[in-house]
């Protein structure tokens, strides 16, 4: 496994109307041959962003709409994993953070670190922050 | 068309015709309604779900999103 995806980049890739669907969705078809996954929380944020009726409008999902899209994202010829934490959170780490929304992103740097993987983001701050652990996809 | 009739009490039969007059509906319609409730109905999602390429379409009314807004739904 290589690229463990970051919640903007994997909600980005199944969503047509975010911005950088395009450039999420045609990097991710691109990689998956080499392997990749999200962790728990980002399957769980992307069901959460789905079914939120502030995001999609009259377009939200059903629970069940909004885990089933997940699921088939995760299956097909080239499978995605959903991997856990193997440590708990680093105080460390987490002590870089300059504001609570930091606090996930760093989270989930801890998690492609102990995977030995690379965290794909849309985000310049944190690819800046990390940029062994971190790629920055558009 | 299979026909139902049943028996009813008076004060049944003037209350079911009660509600359905109120309703505007004919005591049959009224009936069948009744009996058979409509389930909520959602609009199905729109878009690809093809196996590892899950593409959904946005609908008219959604806002194009940015990262800051994907963050911001989710963390405020």
């Amino acid at each position: 496994m290589r690229h463990l995806l970051d919640n903007d980049v994997f909600f980005a890739a199944m969503y047509s109307k975010h911005a950088l669907h395009a450039q999420c969705r045609n990097w991710l078809d691109r990689v998956k041959p080499d392997g990749w996954a999200v962790t728990a929380e980002t399957y769980l944020a992307a069901v959460r962003l789905l079914m939120n009726p502030m995001v999609l409008k009259s377009g939200r999902l059903s629970a069940r709409q909004a885990v089933e899209a997940v699921e088939a994202e995760l299956s097909g010829t080239y499978p995605g994993r959903v991997v856990l934490a193997r440590r708990r959170p680093e105080a460390t780490r987490l002590k870089h953070a300059t504001g609570h929304k930091q606090v996930m992103d760093f989270w989930l740097v801890q998690i492609a670190s102990e995977h030995l993987c690379t965290l794909a983001t849309n985000d310049a701050a944190l690819a800046a922050a990390w940029p062994d652990t971190v790629e920055r996809i558009a | 068309m299979p026909t139902f009739s049943f028996k009813a009490a008076p004060a049944e039969a003037k209350a079911i015709r009660a509600a359905a007059r109120t309703r505007g509906l004919s005591i049959s319609e009224y009936l069948r309604r009744a009996a058979l409730p409509r389930r909520a109905t959602r609009t199905a999602a729109r878009g690809s779900f093809e196996p590892g390429r899950v593409v959904i379409q946005g609908s008219a009314d959604a806002p194009t999103l940015t990262t800051a807004d994907v963050a911001a739904a989710l963390y405020e």
